[in-house]
């Protein structure tokens, strides 16, 4: 017989008694199973009814490889009837370690168990059964897979932030182009009236007042740039604004920003719908005045075909609360619907646009963070191919609160 | 007289740049983009083209290819901020990065315009 002990005084203490080793087996922490040489539970231990929630009867004369009993391996697959550690040990005559897999037993809860198997001889060697010690490592396994869950959202965000940088830099390089302009027209408007000046040629004063007229409104412009700028990292970063709140007309504001886009020159027809003569409410005129032009400017630059730019405004009623409502609507590219979550967050362009269209993505979002400012709601609505309607409602109103 | 075909979408950079050019006894036209640019130079045949290489519809770049393919050998002097576009640079036959003095401007429309005159 295979000695059991490893000296003589421990076999002296198992030697005549059985219920030792019942007891051993009975109150091991770890589930055990006897099998006989063909594969039958013959005994399970309380840990067994503990891990699975069935009484240990359930297993009692049931073969290893009975179809009732459902196994896979961690990856995903069956596992094989010759991977069982019953079918391991009965094979090699050697014991297994760690064998992992998945198994639900008949009516039992499902675990993921490590099993250590050893063949048990009888007393002319023969192969007489194994015994088969479980340890229960679902909580390990689900602790794993929870970390790989990290890993991957980790590597996720780390695209995430790569893409937003890579974003910052093309953000970057676009206003820098954006600022060039009206810097390149100051200086020439500046240098123009030097050389004339130095020559002590005439200079008319309708030559130098127009001169100094076009190099303030391109510095009007950079400073509108810079400002927006600022509004934007300001309310990104939580920082209230203070709005210059008075009562203004938004129907003349938004004629006045389609006249000037107009000056500019272009193939698009603009539809003014206002079914009043004026919607006046208390709002800061100039943020609301970019609101509106970077909407227009988006439209016009968006539908570079061509064609009509509508701009519906009406007053709503929702309760107590009064509420401008201003829709900018155009047929150009539209926007893809994938994207149309993330299309007002700062810097971002869809990938429909071309690199030829300048912008820089900054336009929509600082619109959205301006018109919230007011306590208002930016939304939009776009079909790829068909064109973006932009819905602004602002309070007419402002809050009682007597904040922003 | 020779004229300079000024192709900017930006109002102020055409309007600036006319201004300077035509204070040098040019003649200047401007155009908004590439479309308008090309129609002018087919009517106008200016001795040189002033171009903005980011434009809405077709930018400079297409435009410049557009001239070539076609066989017209206008000079074409390209303008941008943007410093990442030697490709496109390595095919006009100028090029003036924004901001650029006045002198620049007057030294490099010379080259195009006095050797006829």
């Amino acid at each position: 017989m295979t000695s059991l002990a490893p000296n003589d005084e421990a076999e002296e203490l198992l030697r005549p008694s059985a219920d030792l080793l019942y007891r051993v087996i009975e109150y091991n922490a770890a589930g055990m199973h006897i099998f006989d040489r063909d594969g039958r539970f013959v005994l399970s231990n309380a840990a067994v009814e503990q891990m699975y929630g069935v009484p240990r009867s359930a297993f009692t004369g049931l073969r290893y490889d009975d179809p009732r009993f459902v196994r896979f391996t961690l990856s995903g697959e069956p596992l094989a009837a010759v991977d069982h550690p019953f079918s391991q040990v009965q094979r090699s005559g050697r014991p297994v370690y760690d064998v992992q897999y998945v198994v639900t037993p008949p009516q039992g809860a499902r675990r993921v168990i490590s099993v250590n198997a050893a063949p048990l001889f009888d007393d002319v060697g023969e192969f007489s059964g194994a015994v088969a010690s479980i340890t229960d490592i679902t909580r390990y396994i689900e602790h794993q897979s929870h970390l790989q869950t990290l890993a991957v959202e980790n590597a996720r965000l780390y695209e995430e932030t790569v893409a937003a940088l890579r974003q910052r830099d093309a953000l970057m390089h676009s206003i820098t182009h954006d600022l060039k302009n009206p810097l390149l027209s100051i200086l020439a408007h500046a240098q123009l009236l030097e050389r004339r000046l130095a020559r002590g040629g005439p200079c008319e004063p309708g030559q130098l007042s127009e001169g100094l007229a076009a190099i303030e409104q391109a510095a009007r412009r950079l400073q509108g740039m810079v400002t927006e700028l600022l509004d934007v990292a300001r309310l990104e970063a939580g920082q209230p604004l203070e709005l210059q709140r008075a009562p203004m007309d938004l129907v003349a504001l938004v004629q006045g920003c389609i006249a000037e886009l107009a000056t500019a020159g272009g193939r698009h027809r603009f539809v003014v719908e206002a079914p009043l003569p004026g919607l006046v409410g208390v709002w800061d005129a100039a943020r609301l005045e970019r609101v509106l032009s970077n909407l227009l400017s988006n439209a016009v630059r968006y539908s570079p075909a061509g064609g009509e730019i509508a701009v519906q405004l009406e007053q709503q009623q929702q309760g107590s609360a009064a509420w401008a409502v201003v829709r900018v609507k155009d047929h150009g590219m539209g926007i893809p619907a994938a994207e149309l979550p993330r299309i007002a967050e700062r810097f971002y362009r869809a990938s429909n646009v071309s690199t030829s269209i300048p912008g820089t993505g900054l336009g929509l979002a600082s619109a959205r963070l301006l018109v919230e400012a007011h306590g208002g709601t930016l939304t939009i609505a776009s079909t790829e191919g068909e064109g973006t309607t932009v819905t602004v409602r602002l309070p007419l109103d402002p809050p009682p609160s007597g904040g922003s | 007289m020779q004229s300079v075909l000024v192709v900017d979408d930006d109002p102020e950079v055409r309007a600036a740049l006319a201004g300077a050019l035509e204070e040098e006894g040019l003649a200047v036209r401007t155009a908004a983009n590439g479309v308008e640019a090309l129609r002018c130079i087919a009517v106008e045949e200016p001795a040189v083209v002033l171009l903005d290489l980011q434009m809405p519809g077709m930018d400079g770049a297409a435009l410049l290819d557009t001239l070539r393919t076609a066989r017209l050998t206008t000079p074409v002097v390209l303008m941008s901020a943007d410093t990442r576009c030697a490709a496109v640079v390595g095919r006009a036959d100028a090029y003036l990065a924004k901001p650029f003095e006045l002198n620049q401007l007057y030294d490099t429309v010379a080259q195009f315009t006095q050797q006829e005159a």
